[in-house]
């Protein structure tokens, strides 16, 4: 875990087509931890993409260079229906915050271990998870297209 | 000498209602409908034979059973293996509601011995768990099946073409390595079953293949209900305030499929339960 992602940047994290529901409302299906599986670990935390460490330009710009970086350094194999939910951190943070009833401040942190430079991690989501995922749901900015 | 009925589950999996003996995991020999049997009942057929007890077995106190999460599957410990298959046999072929399987499981005249899971410190649970990963991609057909032939609902054929495309999509973006959840699908097909006022949800699916339902009247309020492949529900609650037309009331709890309702008071929500 490095350094703490500044309130006033973006994030935007990897959705899949089937995070979405009937209506394409992206549900807080996005934002739950993985469980460990057969092959895979646990998720510790929610992976998304810092999106102010690609560039400091406009919004759409951050989006465009992601799926750039994201092909190239073949992070992932985005899926037809995938999109990325763009967070401002400091809203979804208060947002967690009102909702919890423990008034937690979720850590939204840059991720060193190995991953991309722009890897960043939604940390502090695994107790009232379905409570944290809404309200981290509820908080998304802007979706953009995966592809 | 007890009464054993038969009965059957939301995936038209046979159910052979007898008292449980004790929950046997280690014995149980699941049979997924498709191992055993093909089953091609109408509704009409299926309320009938429901209502027949099944007294003509010839020797029903050789039957034990673990019926497990969501009655999906049956346990047989055969005493006297042939003898009571065939009685069985002969009863459910009568009642013409069972086909014979191509490849019928064979049974020696020695006592049933239920096949090794695991050979190291598994206990009864993780066999269990393992038994249910290994059979659960079965379920899917049975259930789409289901809900196109016999969900009573009328909003079956729509559900099961929803639960098909998520699941396609869970297929594509894993590479194959991850399906929907057949048990979750079932919890939650059991659960619209059972409270057939409960309108028609959206769904979506959570990071184990889980079916998270959604009912939705606009953004300031909203239910849903996370379906755990053990049973266990997971539900939020968003409403308005009717005392501070601002405000927006929130609730979160955890019960099983067939307790929702009531605990999540979903008769006072009249956009999920109509």
């Amino acid at each position: 875990m490095g350094q703490p992602v500044p309130d006033n940047d973006h994030v935007a994290r990897y959705c899949k087509g089937s995070d979405f529901d009937d209506d394409g409302r992206c549900t807080y299906a996005a934002f739950l931890l993985r469980p460990a599986t057969s092959g895979k670990v646990r998720e510790d935390y929610l992976s998304v993409f810092w999106l102010d460490s690609l560039t400091r330009s406009d919004r759409a710009a951050p989006i465009v260079k992601l799926r750039a970086e994201v092909s190239r350094l073949q992070v992932l194999n985005p899926g037809k229906t995938a999109k990325y939910a763009v967070l401002n951190v400091g809203r979804t943070r208060a947002t967690v915050n009102a909702r919890c009833a423990d008034s937690r401040w979720i850590r939204i942190t840059e991720e060193t271990d190995g991953h991309p430079y722009f890897h960043a991690g939604i940390h502090d989501t695994a107790d009232e998870e379905e409570t944290v995922a809404a309200a981290i749901s509820d908080s998304i900015v802007e979706i953009h297209p995966a592809k | 000498m007890a009464e054993t009925n038969l009965s059957f589950d939301t995936t038209g999996t046979l159910l052979l209602d007898a008292p449980l003996l004790a929950y046997r995991p280690a014995l149980a020999y699941r049979m997924s409908v498709e191992r055993q049997s093909s089953i091609t009942i109408e509704a009409e057929q299926q309320r009938a034979i429901v209502a027949q007890p099944l007294t003509s077995l010839t020797n029903p106190s050789s039957l034990t059973l673990g019926s497990s999460v969501g009655a999906l599957e049956f346990g047989l410990e055969l005493a006297t293996a042939s003898a009571f298959s065939k009685a069985l046999g002969d009863v459910l072929r009568t009642l013409a509601i069972i086909e014979p399987h191509p490849k019928p499981i064979v049974m020696s005249g020695a006592r049933y011995r239920p096949r090794q899971i695991t050979t190291s410190d598994a206990t009864a649970f993780s066999n269990i768990e393992s038994l249910r990963s290994s059979t659960e991609p079965n379920l899917i057909p049975h259930l789409l099946r289901y809900l196109r032939m016999l969900f009573r609902p009328s909003y079956g054929t729509g559900l099961a073409t929803r639960i098909e495309q998520l699941a396609e999509i869970v297929l594509e973006e894993s590479d194959g390595a991850e399906r929907i959840s057949g048990l979750s699908v079932a919890h939650m097909i059991a659960f619209l079953e059972q409270n057939p006022t409960v309108v028609r949800p959206k769904l979506a699916a959570g990071p184990s293949g889980e079916i998270i339902a959604f009912w939705r009247r606009d953004e300031q309020a909203e239910f849903s209900a996370r379906f755990l492949t053990n049973g266990t529900v997971r539900f939020l609650v968003k409403s308005p305030n009717t005392r501070n037309p601002s405000g927006i009331d929130r609730a979160s709890g955890e019960t099983t499929c067939d307790q929702l309702l009531q605990k999540a008071h979903l008769n006072e929500l009249d956009w999920v339960a109509a």
